[in-house]
């Protein structure tokens, strides 16, 4: 990595702690710049509370560093990462229903960037998240569940983000919209938008993802190339247990 | 400007319209009277409808900013012998100074703590103007306060015509104004805060600066509307602190509609109509209207404005059934 260009996102030693619970624990990586990084691991390892802790929302972490394009953000309000470019979406689709999409995505085009020029134009936002014409002037009320999922993204990244991450966009979509999903995380990252990526449906993930971060309860299990992590034996066994790893190693 | 801007701006004009020719037609003093103090009640209703409505903040500080502002006018005017209208603009500012004060320690409180606070201010500043009797004149409260004027004809004079028109023109500028700050980008991102909290935030929205700006707008048009209200009964009285005002603007907001500011201005003035229609009634004119709004609000949550929209789809649609059976035999 050349001294010009740092990594977009430098995540040192995360730690949130619910109580006893240790939700991640002492959780270290970094995002290049123009990379599609993925997060994995099983159900409650940790993935959504890494994600809330790096964006902010809705809760902020208990200890360590969060490096955005080298510049320190750990200190900053939630809503000032989106403005310095951070900007993250939902596993649960939502939308700002009493407005229409265009309203949505030119309120995030408002009090996005700190620098109101580096921001895309609410059709160019449109554009890249493949929102129709006809569904940018329906009321975000109106919209079905995929297009909502589409808006979020849209409302991300019209700020033109540095970083952008997504919170299991897949979820709950039908096939030929996961396709179309990865079409549109594909072109947004051609278009130089650096893309997190937590995601539950597998194919997804490793087709897209240059490089894996597998997370279990809290801790790291580790990161490398798709490929390489479908066969780590720790991930299998954090996936499916010891038996389940003494099972696949026999086959 | 958008469609539904347009709706807006022409029921607005058609209503005030209709209000500012109606003394021409010939209404008595009392009933004029009766629709200025509901034109005050409108203001101070729509304006609230930007914290509660909009906003999604239960704040119950607002009737006393429309108290501060009797107040802040009563000192301008009378003590300090501020020229009228100046004092009635000052009014305002009190109001102002009032929501930024009681909005500090609300920033990161929610729900029924929010209510607690602010209902908590207003008792506050009933208290004060109590104690503070050599400033407010306690329970007497403050008397023979300087009206309004242009040139040297009063506005009391001719049945209260000045006040009628004054107060008119002072609902229509709150009008356009609430509607400007709500289709503004501000005004959206306060109702995306109110709508899902944490999406906005995650959109670069900051809670407690847009907390602040909501309360302190929703103030300006309520103080001057204070500041009116001691100008036309030419007294500040504490008992504008007591309930009756807080049950009139509660109930012309809600019985309006939430969200809708012409809602709120709809059912003041008809409040107003019908219990002066309802006078001779004498203590059934409030068990009627109290049915009323419970009858309304079980069958339109959505209040009047809701029931009116309804109504007019439903015309909108039943037209178009028509034209659309019309041509159906004809194919």
């Amino acid at each position: 990595m050349s001294q010009s260009e740092p990594s977009v996102l430098r995540v040192e030693h995360a730690r949130k702690a619910f109580g006893s619970l240790i939700a991640v624990n002492d959780v270290s990586f970094s995002v290049e710049q123009g990379e599609i990084f993925g997060i994995a691991g099983p159900n409650g390892s940790g993935k959504s509370t890494l994600f809330n802790i790096i964006s902010g929302v809705p809760f902020a972490a208990d200890a360590g560093r969060f490096i955005l394009a080298g510049q320190d953000v750990t200190g900053l309000r939630a809503h000032l990462r989106f403005r310095r470019g951070l900007a993250r979406t939902f596993q649960t689709e939502t939308a700002f229903d009493c407005l229409s999409v265009e309203e949505n995505i030119d309120l995030a085009r408002v009090y996005g960037p700190d620098n109101p020029e580096e921001a895309y134009g609410v059709a160019e936002a449109l554009e890249l998240s493949k929102i129709s014409r006809h569904t940018a002037e329906m009321n975000a009320g109106e919209i079905s569940v995929f297009d909502k999922k589409k808006l979020m993204i849209a409302t991300a990244v019209v700020a033109r983000p540095k970083l952008l991450m997504l919170d299991e966009p897949a979820a709950g979509l039908t096939k030929t919209e996961i396709d179309e999903l990865r079409e549109v995380i594909v072109e947004l990252n051609r278009a130089g938008i650096s893309i997190v990526l937590v995601e539950h449906v597998l194919p997804l993930l490793l087709s897209v993802a240059q490089r894996v971060l597998v997370l279990n309860q809290g801790e790291e299990v580790m990161t490398g190339p798709p490929d390489e992590m479908i066969k780590d034996p720790r991930v299998i066994e954090a996936y499916l247990g010891r038996k389940g790893h003494d099972r696949v190693s026999a086959a | 400007m958008q469609r539904r801007d347009r709706t807006f701006f022409a029921l607005m004009a058609a209503g005030a319209a209709a209000l500012a020719l109606l003394p021409l037609i010939g209404v008595d003093a009392s009933f004029r009277h009766f629709l200025i103090l509901a034109f005050i009640y409108a203001i101070v209703a729509s304006n609230w409808d930007l914290t509660l409505g909009y906003g999604g903040i239960l704040n119950f500080a607002h009737p006393a900013f429309f108290e501060l502002g009797v107040y802040g006018y009563a000192i301008f005017a009378s003590t300090l012998e501020v020229e009228p209208w100046l004092a009635l603009l000052l009014a305002g500012g009190v109001a102002v100074i009032a929501a930024l004060m009681i909005v500090l320690p609300v920033l990161r409180l929610r729900g029924i703590y929010v209510i607690l606070v602010t209902f908590a201010f207003g008792q506050i500043c009933l208290q004060i103007v109590l104690s503070q009797s050599q400033i407010t004149g306690g329970s007497q409260g403050m008397v023979l306060l300087p009206g309004l004027q242009l040139g040297d004809w009063s506005f009391a004079r001719d049945g209260r015509m000045g006040y009628y028109y004054a107060t008119l023109l002072l609902l229509v500028l709150s009008t356009i104004y609430l509607r400007m700050v709500v289709r503004s980008s501000f005004g959206r991102s306060i109702q995306a805060l109110r709508d899902n909290e944490y999406y906005a935030i995650s959109r670069g929205i900051s809670v407690s600066r847009q907390r602040i700006l909501t309360m302190a707008a929703s103030a300006v048009f309520t103080g001057m509307a204070g500041g009116m209200y001691a100008a036309y009964l030419r007294v500040a009285s504490p008992e504008v602190f007591g309930l009756d005002f807080l049950i009139i603007v509660l109930s012309a907001l809600l019985l309006g509609g939430t969200s809708t500011i012409l809602g709120p201005v709809m059912a003041a003035i008809l409040l107003a109509i019908l219990s002066e229609w309802m006078m001779d009634l004498g203590a059934w004119r409030f068990l009627i209207l109290s049915v009323l709004i419970v009858g309304v609000l079980r069958f339109y949550p959505g209040g009047l404005y809701a029931l009116i929209e309804g109504l007019a789809k439903w015309a909108i649609s039943g037209r178009a059934a028509v034209r659309r059976g019309a041509r159906s035999p004809l194919k």
